[in-house]
Formats: C-alpha cells, structure tokens, sequence
C-alpha cells in the first residue's frame, strides 16, 4: 500500500469489451480485472457472462467481457445479448478487440460497433503473428479512417494493456472526440432509413438510435420486429417499413447493406494493409495431417480418447485420496454426535445421508476440473473445430451436428461434464438434442455395475458379448433417439453448419485454468446443496419409518409397483435397487446389498439364486437407460434453464426403459433362454 | 462461367456472384464476408467429403455443401 493523498475519485465508468470469437478477449479480460472477477449468466440465457473491476489511481472501471461475435446481427443469443448490452446499458467506452491478423472481417464488427456508439477503442491483438504472416497495418492511417482510436496489442505478453487503459480514460474525460466511421448506403436505402426514422417514437426504441432502428426494420431483423410489434407508438413506422421492402430497389436491402460496409472496409484495407511473404504456416501443415482423408477420423477418435483417458486416470487416485478423507470426516461426525448424546439413527442420517451428498459433489470435482482443463486447450488451440468439421458428415447422417462429438464421446466418462460441454454447441436446437441424448451413453458409473453384473452372471465369451452389447446398445439408441427426437422435436431445416477454422496457436495456461476453475466452481457452487438435499431425501426414503429398507417408504413404493417389474423379471427388490441408482448408477449396488442384508462380497451369490441371467440382462438395460442420475439431471436443468426439457429427460428414459427392458424378458424367456 | 459454390474442387478459386437462401443462414453468410465480388477458393474436404473448407478474405471457414449450394460464383 502506498501512502498517495488520495485524488478526487471520478464516477465509476463500464467498459465493454467486445470482439470475435477466438480474438484473445479472455486474456485481455484476465490480465485487467486479475482476480477481482465474478461468473454469472445473462439473464435467462445459458451464456457465462464475466464482469470484473479495474482499479486505476483515481477511478475504478467495471468491466464486462460481451461473448464473442461475429456481427451484431442478433442470430445467436450471443449476438443479441451483445447488442442490446450495447444499446441498452450504453457502456461507457466500448474496447473492440481486433486480430490483426484477420483485420477484414474482424473490422466489419468494428463498423456494426460504430452504429450504436461512437465511444469505441480499437486494439489490434495479435500484432505478433499478423507479423509473423507478413501483414503490417498502418495504424495511424487506421485511427484516421475510423475515426476512433487504436492501440496495438500482443495480449498474450502483456503489451499494449497500459495504453488501451490510458486511451480508456481519455475517452472517459472527453480528451478524444470521435468520428465514427460510416458505410454510405445507397440512395434509395437511405431515403428509406430517413422515412422511416421519422416515423419512429424515439422513447419506445428500447434505447437503440432512431436511424439504426429504422433500418434494421427495413432489413426484417427478427427481434427488433418483434420490439416493434409490442409497441403501438411503433406500428406506424413498422407498417411502412413492411410497404417500403416489398418495393424492388429494396428488395435485397440486407445485402445492400453488408455489401456496401464490406465494400467500405476493402478500401480501408487496400490504405492501411500492406503484405510481404510471411512465415510458414504452420496450421495448413497439422491440417493436411488431422484432416486427412484417411487419417482424419482415426486421429479424432484417438484425441478425444486420449483426453478421456488422462481425465479418468487423473481423477481416479484424486478421487481415492479425497474418499480417505471424507471417510475419516464422516467418522468424526458420527464420534460427534455420539458424544453428544444423539441417537445413533441421527448420525446415520448425518453421514449416510448428508455427508454422502458432500462426497458425491467432491467426487465429480476432479473429473470436471482435469476435464475442462483438457477441453479449453482443445477449443483454445483451435483443435476442437477441425474435430467437429471431421466428422460432421458423420454426425450428420443422425440429425446431430459436428459440434456434438465431444460432448457425447464425454458422455462415455461422465455425463455431468458431457451436458456442460455441450455449450459448445451453438444452435439451441442442436444443443438440446445433444444434452438430450447424452444421458444415453454408457457412463463410466454405469460400467461399474456392468463389469459386476456380467462378472457375476456370465463367463467368457458371453461375458464379452453382454459387455460389448451394452456399449452397441449404448450407442445405438443414441443414434436412433437423436434421429427420432430431431424428426419429431425440431423438425426443419437442419442448421447450417458455417464455422470459422481458426489457426493455430499454442493455449494460454493462463485462460485454460482459468476456464477449468470456471466450470468446475461453478458446478459445485450451484449443484452441492441440491445433491446434499437430495441424498438426505434417498435417505429417509429407504429409512423411515421403520430401519429396514422393505418396511421403508421405498420399499412399500417397491412393493405397490411391483406388477411394472412383473413383465420385466423383476421383483420389488430389483426396483427399489433403482431408486439408489437415480442418485449415482453405481449406487444400486450399494441398495441391492442393503435389500438383500449382505455385504457387496456376498451380493453376487445372492443374485445369482434369485435372478436368471436374462433378467439381469434386462435390468442392465434397465438401468443404462431409466433416467439420468440426480447430478446429470441437474446438469441438464442447469443448461437448459428448463423445468420442461428437464423432466421430459427423465420421463422419456423411463418409458424406454420399461419398454426395452420389457422386449428383452419376454423375447429372451420365447427364445428360451430364461 | 456461373457455377455453385459447392461445386468448387480443391485448390479451385472463384468470384461470388450473388448469396441466395434465405434468413439467419443467408444473414451470416453475408456476415462473415461472403458478398458479391468476393473472391473465394476451396482449400479441402473433410474426409467423408462433407463439409468443405474454404479460404475467403484471409480466413478459412468450413461449410457444408447443403450450406454452400446457395452461392453463385463464376470461377476463376
């Protein structure tokens, strides 16, 4: 701490910070607000958003990290949370990241800035491999077109942060008056704008400028048309609008538009831009090798294998060490509450009830954190797109999208991880129905109880075959499920698949643990108390009101519904094993020891005497498909923001299920192998 | 002569001449600088041959060919 007298302190100031995607706006972010940093999503959507604070002597900057963007045009939520961010809370400078290396298109973002406000900064990022391509910018030349400021960066090593913040607070203290640039549009569009501007209530605009509202009315943009339409003081204008696009000369005004703001940036370019021979380049040579012909397919698999792999042998020994631990924690509870005169059924409750739901949220930490750490330097060095564009075709052919790959493989791991993955995914639709289907692929919990059930059931080759059949199964339905449910659920069009290859460039650790913390934080913070909750509630369910789990509430349930086991071949027991397994698949081992009054040693012999192999069989099915477990339940309504989705989720498993496990006991038992 | 873009092979160059289709896919063709007179070329297929990666504007984008039937261009 410095003893400084302290200056008068200026109103606190919000800057945006806004730019594509993959332009290095994290590490900007990292580097301004350190740890002064919080995570939320915006209101109703599923995007993070990121707002930190930046302490300067004499003022103090919020910053808000706007998702990255191609445009403004508001076809993704990202868009449209942009932009009316922009519009709405009217930040007072705006920083536009920029990669200097893609200056065209990145710029035509700038242009779309420029049209809602003029308190821009522009930082050209990434000046080192602009460099290393042969690219060299005029930046003064630049700054004089554009009319803002600009600012080149290399992000990554810290150079050019000071000064974006000294231009910040120049533009803060009005030292810098600004001259947006603006595209000039065709007479017949402009005289259109101009008549319908005049028209508009400019206090019902929702905050946007008259001329900008005007024309995006013009071009039929979606959700300014549906603004409008909630406005009577609007329908005058909107009504004009709709007469004046039908008339031919503004027929095609969306690509009037574009056209004449990509026509404006080609002279900007041709001024500011000149280009030598850079550098090899290094992304055309890994991608003659990932997505070649032969190889490409292989290579995917065996990445995303390989990722699975370090996640699971990682999280395996951490888990371990954490179970000693909370093992030992549980124990001083029960020693606690002994001491403390409490019946012994309260420290059961304590430990088996809520400790347990602790140690089920501690459990998923590793696998989340080592997980998205591996998949942030996938997605940061720019991997993850080649992998989708790999295999979209194949993905395809199912109603998914190339995006969905990953996802789903991690659902082979764990499914909580895998439906938090699918935010990569960017269409809702296409979204949904990843998160959707990936409570279907065989989860390493469920394997779990596989490998114990065929140990005890079967041997050799048919111990092969019946685990085999489990992962074809597994897949399979995830297949056919993905086909029905986007036939029938989204029916249309299939989205289009338009994705930038970005180069390559090595991953900031930086912004990968950055982002691991992030999403495994975020899980425990949000998913510790509902699992807790839950699990108390499992417990007293299976506990009370007498101590034997058949005289139970769940056993009495297990009981009432038994005749469902019935076509299934299964007893009260068997279903009563299910409710254990909705907290954690594996936990129905845990519950069938219970039921039947054995340690887990003694389960497989006691199995063995009450159930044929067929009927084991069917209940593995049973439970690789009935419902996903509690945590991936919450996952799923955590992604979806949807009680909806959520409890269709659930719903659709157990119908499948009886329905499968019902088909396999009958046809098995008419094959007789019962 | 006018050509869809889909029908580019690798390592073939040509001139937008217009965007056709409709709505958001249309609208982010045109964002992300596929407009009339821009000159594009088609780098590579991904192994099943579907999608297609393209070189625009100093960018490689991947499309896939449904996607990319919708543009008219005259090759190079």
């Amino acid at each position: 701490m410095t003893s400084e007298i302290p200056q008068a302190a200026k109103p606190l100031a919000t800057v945006a910070l806004a730019g594509n995607p993959n332009v290095g706006k994290s590490t900007l972010f990292n580097a301004l607000t350190g740890m002064h940093q919080h995570v939320g999503n915006w209101s109703g959507k599923t995007v993070a958003r990121m707002e930190g604070t930046h302490r300067i002597a004499d003022r103090t900057l919020r910053i808000i990290d706007l998702p990255g963007t191609y445009s403004l045009s508001a076809l993704s939520p990202e868009e449209l949370i942009a932009r009316e961010f922009i519009a709405q809370e009217r930040p007072d400078v705006v920083v536009n990241l920029v990669d200097a290396a893609n200056l065209e298109r990145n710029l035509y973002l700038t242009l779309q800035l420029l049209e809602l406000t003029d308190k821009v900064v522009v930082v050209l990022n990434l000046m080192d491999i602009a460099e290393a391509k042969g690219i060299a910018i005029d930046i003064a030349a630049l700054e004089a077109r554009l009319g803002v400021p600009v600012v080149p960066m290399v992000a990554e090593r810290r150079t050019g942060k000071d000064e974006t913040i000294s231009i910040v607070q120049r533009l803060l203290d009005g030292e810098y008056p600004t001259r947006p640039l603006r595209a000039t549009l065709p007479r017949p569009v402009a005289e259109a704008i101009a008549q319908v501007a005049a028209r508009l209530d400019p206090s019902a605009l929702g905050g946007f400028d008259p001329q900008w509202f005007a024309r995006k009315l013009l071009e039929g943009d979606a959700a300014i048309g549906e603004l409008a339409a909630s406005r009577p003081s609007l329908a005058d204008a909107a009504s004009l609008a709709e007469r004046l696009r039908r008339t031919p000369e503004l027929e095609d005004l969306e690509a009037e538009v574009i056209g004449a703001q990509y026509g404006l940036l080609a002279e900007v370019m041709a001024e500011v831009v000149t280009r030598s021979t850079g550098a090899e380049d290094w992304t055309d040579r890994i991608d003659r090798v990932v997505t070649h012909r032969l190889w490409g397919l292989p290579i995917t698999v065996l990445v995303f294998g390989l990722m699975f792999f370090i996640t699971f042998s990682l999280a395996t020994p951490i888990n371990d060490w954490f179970g000693g631990i909370l093992d030992q924690g549980g124990g001083l509870i029960r020693g606690f509450l002994t001491a403390m005169g409490a019946p012994s059924v309260a420290g059961d409750f304590a430990v088996d009830g809520l400790w347990a739901g602790f140690a089920t949220v501690a459990g998923f930490f590793p696998v989340i954190a080592i997980f998205f750490t591996l998949f942030a330097i996938l997605e940061d060095s720019g991997y993850l797109a080649r992998a989708a564009f790999v295999v979209d075709r194949l993905m395809g052919s199912f109603g998914l999208h190339g995006r969905s790959f990953l996802p789903l493989l991690m659902g082979f791991g764990c499914n909580v991880p895998a439906v938090m993955a699918a935010r990569i995914v960017d269409n809702r639709a296409d979204r949904l129905l990843t998160i959707l289907v990936n409570p279907l692929m065989l989860c390493q919990a469920r394997l779990v109880l596989f490998v114990f059930f065929v140990g005890t059931f079967f041997t050799g080759l048919k111990a092969t075959l019946a685990m085999l059949s489990l992962y074809v199964i597994s897949v399979g339905l995830v297949l056919l499920i993905s086909l029905a449910f986007k036939k029938t659920l989204f029916p249309g069009e299939p989205s289009p698949f338009i994705m930038e290859l970005p180069p390559y460039h090595r991953p900031i650790a930086r912004n990968v643990l950055a982002h691991a913390w992030r999403s495994a934080g975020g899980f425990l913070r949000r998913a510790a108390g509902q699992i807790t909750l839950m699990t108390g509630a499992i417990w007293i369910f299976t506990h009370v009101p007498a101590g034997t789990i058949e005289q139970s509430i769940a056993g009495i349930v297990g009981h009432a519904l038994a005749p469902i086991g019935v076509p299934m071949g299964f007893d009260w027991r068997l279903l009563v094993s299910l409710v254990g397994g909705f907290l954690a698949k594996e936990g129905a081992l845990a519950s069938l020891a219970v039921i039947y009054g054995v340690g887990e040693d003694g389960l497989g012999g006691v199995l063995r005497q009450n159930l044929s192999p067929l009927a084991a069989y069917a209940f593995m099915v049973v439970s690789l498909v009935y419902i996903p477990c509690y945590s991936t339940l919450v996952a799923i309504w955590r992604e979806t923001l949807s009680v909806k989705w959520t409890a269709f989720s659930a719903t659709y498993g157990l119908v499948l299920a009886f329905v499968l496990g019902t088909l396999i006991y009958q046809v098995g038992r008419l094959l007789g192998l019962g | 002569m006018v050509a869809k873009l889909s029908q580019l092979a690798p390592g073939q160059s040509a001139r937008i001449v217009s965007v056709g289709g409709c709505g958001p896919t249309r609208r982010r063709m045109l964002d992300l600088g596929l407009v009339a007179g821009t000159d594009i070329s088609a780098v590579r297929t991904a192994p099943l041959n579907d999608p297609v990666e393209y070189a625009v504007r100093g960018y490689h984008l991947a499309m896939r060919r449904r996607d990319a039937e919708a543009i008219a261009v005259e090759l190079l």
